[in-house]
């Protein structure tokens, strides 16, 4: 089920109200069907393969509790970490892996023997299975105490709000309000469906709005120029920045709503004035699962420069991996690596001479710096978009090729597109920057409150695009 | 302080408040949004307007951007000395077409239909059923057309309950179409000026012919179209209009071909009509310009002549 259909319009209020309305020891059981009810509606026998690794990791993460021996500690922790990157590697990384071999085995002239799976990547597979490492892996370290209750672990992995595309929960921040007497409050209902409205008006209006263009564009470069496919690349940033986003409001909104407090997985990444800072402020679950799970293991930053740029790169590599199973992906991820270690390395160099300008830390240098790190952003987000390097190589050509004339499409939908940004674009400042006296959407005042609302609702009516499709995110 | 059940309490009777005032504003947008959509001067929905609100056209042309493109509905209604319009519509399909016909027949019963057709109109096609939001607005005028936007989505009704809904993605159109009217359409009839550049486009097919599926809904709508025009009497015709390359899809044109038959539909495939295939009769390779149209409007009133004459419905093969 996607938030974004006329299903979850349904869903959401029948579990809210069963939540509520069951007795308390038995609304686990409540959250566990409606989740399960959520996932098997993309493909039901893939539960099978939820189920493989809940059962796993549950036993596992009792037994790393119960021993003292720090060998089978270690070997308990190998084999939760082994079956949730084997389900990784048979159903996301095998068929890629298979093609590799066959194109390295085909180049030497030979024939790869090993057939490829006729099998769909089961939906969000990576982020339940990374949830599910975290569980056994703060287990270990003595972080969280292991859950006995089957039916509460099980509900940690499969919690529908955030199930299929995040945020990445850690056991520390949600396993416990499982257990937790959960009471209607207003406050929370409250502020839950206003995050709800804002995850579906950027959905709806902005990301599948903007995504007619760029499908448009990106999906016939060859007849675009410059202009069209900048402006196409421009959009898709904003488009995945909203569908993404969009989603996790939309999660972090209907968790709320029943008393549940998600993670926060954005906080305005675009203006962020460097790539750290933007992967500070992107996707936070996952950047900080990288950083607590593989960049400290790794030595983090208490290591010779030669072994933090090893380090940052090892861990970009692995978060293009994570995203998908594509060369597309990887590159993308080593952009992000290059772009940061070239950022530490010209760090003093830049600072100096912004100093020598009389720039630094200025206005100006804020601006320039944002606007930079948008752009090589965009860029990046050129070989996440493509199917293929030759795709995403294609696209970039066509910036240099000055063709005249520049596609609009359907000009209202260009107007749309325009005035959706535009409304991101107020808001996501007023977060940023605004005056905190001036509210609309959290004003004291009831008559501010309710037309903010109201005025969401009716763009959403009139200019969204409904059941525009799956979020991005979904794939991975 | 107050208590967290006064908190709730109030909490409920604002949303139920809230709840009714958006109730009211939508059904207020609603109403000034189908002012301006029924009062549309020009454009695509003043096309559909006049179909759907037809008073007096004795000959009703049908389907989509090749109806819109290649029937020329002053000669046509020269000709035969009846009024004619011409509903054809960029995009649209099989599913509209039927849609258009309920509504047109709600206010007058046309004579003549004449039904352009796509070859693969009774294929799966999803983008076509997406688009059928854009019949929404007449639910206003009536609800004969709720099973076909059904045919979008199971939940479209519900969704429509919302009045603003139903001008999703429409209003800088129809509102643009009201204060700055602009058209090119003359009866409907909407004639292109460019001219194809032959050396890009073969006449060769590139499709696999008997490779597309047949939706049992596309079919189910053209036994429904065939179906309404006999109950009410309306000599329906069923064109294939001329294409520069015949991309012909086997399957769906079969079908076509043995619905017209058992029903006594005269159908006519004009895909390879040997007068028209050159290139300086085209704009691409799917529509004629202008002076295609003209020329091709001229062979359709003659067949029709010729069948009205004979006063028989007949079936024709596809013509070699």
């Amino acid at each position: 089920m996607i938030f974004n259909s006329f299903s979850f319009l349904l869903f959401f209020p029948i579990v809210t109200l069963l939540y509520f309305l069951c007795p308390y020891k038995f609304r686990w059981l409540v959250l566990l069907v409606a989740s399960c009810y959520f996932y098997m509606f993309f493909k039901a026998i893939y539960i099978l393969i939820l189920f493989f690794t809940i059962v796993i990791d549950y036993f596992a993460g009792i037994y790393l509790e119960k021993t003292t021996n720090p060998k089978r500690k270690k070997l308990l922790l190998i084999l939760s970490i082994t079956a949730n990157v084997g389900v990784l590697a048979v159903f996301k990384y095998f068929n890629f892996l298979n093609n590799n071999l066959s194109g390295i085995l085909s180049w030497s002239g030979y024939t790869n023997p090993i057939p490829l799976l006729n099998i769909l990547l089961p939906i969000g597979l990576s982020f339940h299975t990374f949830q599910a490492m975290s569980y056994t892996i703060e287990v270990f370290r003595g972080n969280q105490k292991a859950e006995r209750h089957f039916g509460i672990y099980a509900l940690y992995v499969m919690f529908y709000p955030q199930l299929v595309a995040g945020p990445i929960e850690r056991p520390q921040n949600i396993l416990h309000q499982f257990h937790e007497k959960k009471v209607f409050n207003a406050a929370d209902v409250s502020e839950g469906l206003k995050r709800m409205l804002i995850g579906f008006f950027k959905k709806v209006v902005v990301a599948d709005r903007l995504a007619i263009y760029v499908q448009s564009v990106f999906n016939n470069y060859p007849n675009h120029g410059t202009a069209s496919v900048i402006l196409a690349s421009v959009f898709f940033g904003i488009q995945i920045y909203c569908d993404f986003s969009g989603y996790s409001d939309i999660a972090i909104g209907s968790a709320r709503v029943m008393g549940f407090k998600l993670m926060e997985n954005f906080k305005r990444p675009y203006f962020a004035q460097s790539i750290g800072e933007f992967w500070s402020k992107w996707h936070i679950s996952l950047s900080t699962w990288f950083r607590d799970y593989v960049y400290i293991p790794l030595g983090g930053n208490r290591v010779k420069k030669a072994r933090l740029y090893f380090n940052l790169f090892v861990v970009f590599i692995i978060s293009g991996l994570w995203h998908g199973a594509n060369w597309t992906f990887i590159v993308w991820g080593t952009l992000h690596g290059i772009y940061l270690v070239t950022g530490v390395i010209s760090k003093t160099w830049r600072q100096s001479l912004m100093q020598k300008l009389g720039l630094h830390n200025t206005y100006v240098s804020k601006v320039l710096n944002i606007i930079s790190t948008f752009l090589l952003v965009t860029l990046a987000w050129i070989f996440f978009r493509a199917n293929s390097l030759s795709e995403a190589w294609g696209i970039i050509n066509r910036v240099f090729v000055f063709k005249s004339g520049f596609f609009i499409g359907e000009p209202s939908y260009f107007v749309y597109d325009f005035m959706a940004i535009f409304a991101l674009l107020f808001y996501e400042l007023k977060q940023e920057y605004g005056n905190p006296n001036i509210k609309f959407l959290t004003s004291e005042k009831l008559a501010v409150r309710m037309a903010s609302y109201a005025v969401l609702i009716f763009f959403i009516l009139l200019f969204g695009v409904f059941d525009g499709g799956q979020f991005i995110y979904f794939q991975f | 302080m107050q208590s967290l059940k006064t908190k709730n309490k109030q909490f409920l009777i604002r949303a139920v408040l809230f709840l009714l005032i958006i109730i009211c504003i939508d059904q207020l947008i609603g109403a000034v949004l189908y002012y301006f959509f029924t009062h549309q001067n020009t454009g695509e929905f003043a096309v559909a307007n006049h179909v759907a609100f037809n008073k007096d056209e004795e000959i009703l042309v049908l389907g989509s951007s090749r109806a819109s493109h290649h029937y020329n509905s002053s000669t046509i209604k020269n000709s035969f000395g009846l009024n004619c319009y011409n509903g054809g519509r960029d995009g649209e399909g099989l599913l509209y077409s039927t849609a258009m016909l309920q509504l047109a027949l709600q206010h007058h019963i046309p004579q003549y239909v004449i039904l352009d057709i796509n070859s693969d109109a009774l294929d799966q096609n999803k983008d076509e059923k997406d688009k059928l939001s854009i019949l929404l607005p007449f639910l206003q005028q009536s609800d004969v057309i709720k099973d076909i936007i059904k045919e979008r989505s199971p939940f479209e009704m519900y969704k429509s309950l919302s009045k603003t809904y139903r001008y999703n993605g429409q209003v800088l159109s129809i509102l643009q179409h009201h204060f700055l009217p602009s058209s090119k359409y003359i009866l409907g009839f909407n004639a292109l000026d460019e001219k194809m550049d032959a050396s890009k486009v073969t006449t060769k097919t590139a499709f696999t012919p008997y490779a597309d599926l047949v939706d049992p809904a596309n079919i189910k709508a053209l036994v429904s179209f065939i179906t309404i025009c006999k109950t009410n009497q309306v000599q329906l015709f069923v064109f294939i209009s001329p294409r520069y390359n015949d991309d012909t899809k086997l399957n769906s044109y079969l079908k076509i071909k043995n619905l017209c038959k058992d029903h006594h539909i005269p159908f006519q495939d004009f895909t390879n009509n040997s007068v028209l295939k050159r290139p300086e009769y085209y704009a691409d390779r799917a529509h004629l310009n202008g002076i295609g149209a003209n020329l091709y409007t001229d062979t359709v009133i003659s067949f029709i002549k010729k069948n009205i004459q004979t006063n028989k419905a007949m079936y024709l093969t596809q013509e070699q």
